[in-house]
């Protein structure tokens, strides 16, 4: 027991030896690491259990704050619509940049000029896109969209401010914005496939769909699935776009748990909520992330 | 291999140190006192500035103990100000909104200026309804009420006067009530094609101009209960009817804008550029500073009023005190405030020279001076008089356009809601988004929820 002690000792000792310069190297990387991710986030639950004065912790108050959250008669409906963001970003944002890099993939000609078009969009920044996309759905005659349907005889109609309308639009104008960076992961991932396979598989009489469904698919399926973890945690916490462009409305029908975060701390000043629900939604992201890589594994397996 | 370790040893020690260093408290040079004046304009606001360094020059000849340091921002905002409070980074004196005081008092962030006021003299002098509104629990005084106003409504001239709109002396006929409200709204709608009335629907300010609306209506959003607590009481017939009324508005007068997402800087541009002819707002600088409305071209009246009476919301601006100053840069902040023609009991001539100092700069950066505001910061009527005298000689609107709203006299004028105000505003913003969306919306069915959800949400949790 003790040689084991002695050993394990030896050789932690062996392995900073060894490594030393390197350690040091990135000890101020570890060293602000701690001090500005993981001390503010390990802060923020332990915090998220008091009541604040301003910033600091004053009373212990248990799961209150919790509570608090949680009974709030909106925070079903908010949660409901922020799994409906999450639902449209997988309808409408998720095949369309995996669709067009096949797509772009196949081009013989002016793959650089689509290439750069495609990724124009995630060179603007994320408000400027909110503003700009606000802007087409304007209700009335000043309304971009609207102007188009003047164009073709239509009468003007009513878009963010249609209860139904309001989520899947605002994941549009998300996906104009960001799916151009998704595509080019897409594209240098399909530039990775042996090229000898896809011949191969042309060779033998494989269309295009044979040859996404056995030789792109089962290449692509990591990044795929990591794509996927990646936006629903991105969509889960989606914040800025319903907050510039409709500030959660008409009547709460766009507000998600982020935004609902967002208002508890800077518009109220209630931090102790904003907390309990940043610590709530990592809970059920971590839940969601688990399922996902259950069900990866049993599909591995 | 030996060399290169240490140095690398060196320069992680080096950087992990730097990264770690915090920033130190400043510290007082040659012992002066370092009075921290918040609310200071912006850099783009040149002659404003200039006016300022005027104040700070004054003040460094008259306490040469003191050097001011000019703090940019006003600390209404709250995402700033939480911030600054907690991490004790305050200026000495700062600029905010009625509404933020009360809890700008319960956090604990203000200071008591009972006897500041008391010694200078200012606290008889000062209009008590306004003292009453920035007195905390103890009864003690928090902040220097700087200016006031009262919501009435702003209204274009212009398209008042293209719908016929007007009365025998030229002046703009505005609406008495809100019913007539409603009907010249549909008047200038039919003639003008622009909007009767912009409403606020967005960013709370919905919920804030529905109070004037809702209290005309008679109805009471909140009572104490007996052990203290706070009970929502609007789940009654009468907001039912005030929110029927923009439902109204939209489906049976169609006089609002098309845009459903409408804040008050919304509103200001549609009034502005011609859009609405209507907005229920105080006097506002930024339609003519910021959107470009020609000031002649502005007129305002009192608020119309509903079945319950005429009720307008009153409101303002105050300087509060940092909770960690010193008794003597809170003096030192008086001394400021009295530079800048503030703090001063009796309207001498430093202080007239101050305020016309001001009313300069507005002129030029803001492009518009309003008459005084109908609910005067001090009591004495002298002062009230002399500072009317000394507005007149800037003041660049049209006063006959202004007159229904100077008239203060069959108007009651109500503070905010007491508790949870914004919140209220929030759910009842909500609310009118509903109705102005959906011509299916059940007034009644909404009501009961935004009231219940104001309890629950917000009253029980306060």
């Amino acid at each position: 027991m003790q040689k084991n002690a002695k050993k394990g000792q030896g050789k932690l000792k062996g392995v900073l030896n060894r490594n030393i310069s390197g350690w040091v190297l990135i000890l101020p990387s570890v060293l602000l690491f701690t001090y500005i991710i993981w001390r503010p986030i390990i802060i923020g639950i332990a915090y998220s259990f008091f009541s604040l004065d301003g910033f600091s912790p004053a009373i212990f108050i248990g799961v209150s704050n919790y509570k608090d959250v949680l009974t709030d008669t909106n925070f079903l409906q908010t949660l409901w619509n922020t799994v409906q963001y999450v639902f449209w970003s997988l309808v409408i944002g998720f095949p369309l940049p995996f669709i067009c890099a096949v797509m772009m993939n196949e081009l013989v000609h002016c793959k650089s000029f689509f290439k750069i078009s495609t990724y124009l969009p995630v060179i603007i920044p994320g408000i400027a896109t909110c503003l700009i996309w606000k802007i087409a759905y304007m209700d009335g005659s000043g309304g971009l969209l609207n102007m188009v349907r003047y164009m073709f005889g239509a009468e003007a109609t009513t878009w963010l401010s249609n209860k139904d309308q309001v989520i899947p639009l605002i994941i549009i104008s998300m996906t104009w914005n960001t799916f151009g960076r998704t595509l080019v992961m897409y594209l240098s991932t399909l530039q990775g496939v042996n090229q000898e396979l896809y011949e191969a598989a042309r060779l033998d009489g494989a269309g295009l769909f044979g040859r996404i469904r056995y030789v792109l698919f089962p290449h692509m399926r990591g990044v795929l699935l990591l794509l996927l973890i990646n936006q629903i945690i991105a969509v889960f916490n989606v914040t800025e776009q319903p907050l510039v462009m409709t500030s959660g409305g008409p009547n709460g029908a766009s507000m998600s748990l982020g935004l609902t975060n967002y208002f508890y701390a800077f518009k109220y000043g209630q931090y102790e909520k904003s907390l309990a629900l940043g610590v709530i939604t990592f809970c059920l992201l971590s839940v969601l992330t688990f399922i996902y890589f259950m069900v990866d594994k049993r599909i591995n397996d | 291999m030996k060399i290169k370790r240490s140095l690398a040893l060196g320069l992680a020690g080096v950087m992990a140190s730097v990264a770690l260093a915090g920033c130190g408290a400043p510290a007082n040079e040659d012992g002066k006192i370092r009075l921290q004046i918040g609310g200071w304009p912006p850099e783009s606001e040149t002659a404003t500035v200039a006016t300022y360094n005027g104040y700070k020059e004054a003040l460094e000849t008259l306490r040469p103990d003191v050097t001011v340091v000019p703090v940019t921002g006003n600390f209404s905002d709250e995402k700033n100000f939480a911030m600054k409070a907690a991490a004790k980074m305050l200026p000495t004196t700062y600029t905010t909104h009625f509404t933020e005081v009360q809890k700008t008092i319960r956090n604990g962030y203000a200071y008591d200026i009972t006897d500041i006021l008391k010694e200078r003299g200012l606290l008889d002098a000062l209009n008590p309804v306004l003292l009453e509104t920035v007195k905390g629990s103890d009864g003690k005084v928090y902040a220097f009420p700087e200016r006031t106003y009262v919501m009435g409504l702003s209204l274009n001239k212009k398209l008042f006067e293209q719908a016929g709109l007007v009365n025998e002396d030229g002046t703009v006929k505005a609406p008495d009530t809100y019913e007539q409200l409603a009907e010249y709204a549909k008047i200038i709608k039919d003639k003008t094609g622009k909007a009767g009335i912009a409403f606020c629907t967005a960013n709370n300010c919905g919920g804030w101009h529905f109070m004037n609306i809702a209290w005309s209506y008679g109805v009471e959003f909140m009572k104490q209960r007996e052990d203290g607590t706070w009970e929502a009481t609007f789940n009654t017939p009468e907001a039912v009817a005030a929110l029927q009324y923009i439902k109204d508005l939209k489906w049976k007068y169609d006089v609002l804008p098309s845009d459903t997402v409408i804040d008050q800087q919304t509103g200001f541009k549609l009034i502005a550029i011609d859009e609405a002819a209507m907005f229920i707002s105080s006097p506002a600088q930024g339609i003519v500073s910021k959107f470009g409305m020609d000031p002649m071209n502005y007129a305002q009246a009192k608020v119309p009023a509903g079945p319950a009476g005429r009720f307008a919301q009153m409101g303002g601006g105050v300087y509060m005190f940092s909770n960690t100053a010193t008794k003597e840069e809170v003096e030192a902040a008086f001394d400021w405030l009295k530079v800048m023609g503030l703090a001063e009991p009796n309207l001498d001539d430093a202080a007239t020279a101050a305020k016309e100092a001001t009313y300069k700069a507005d002129l030029e950066e803001k492009g518009v001076v309003f008459p005084m505001a109908p609910i005067p910061v001090w009591s004495a009527p002298e002062r009230v008089a002399k500072e009317e005298e000394l507005n007149a000689k800037y003041c660049n609107v049209d006063k006959k356009n202004f007159a229904s709203y100077m008239d203060m006299s069959d108007v009651t004028i109500k503070p905010e809601e007491p508790v949870a105000c914004q919140q209220l505003y929030a759910v009842l913003d909500g609310c009118i988004q509903e109705v102005i969306t959906n011509k299916d919306a059940d007034c009644a069915a909404l009501i009961a929820k935004a009231c219940n959800d104001f309890q629950v949400n917000h009253l029980d949790k306060n």
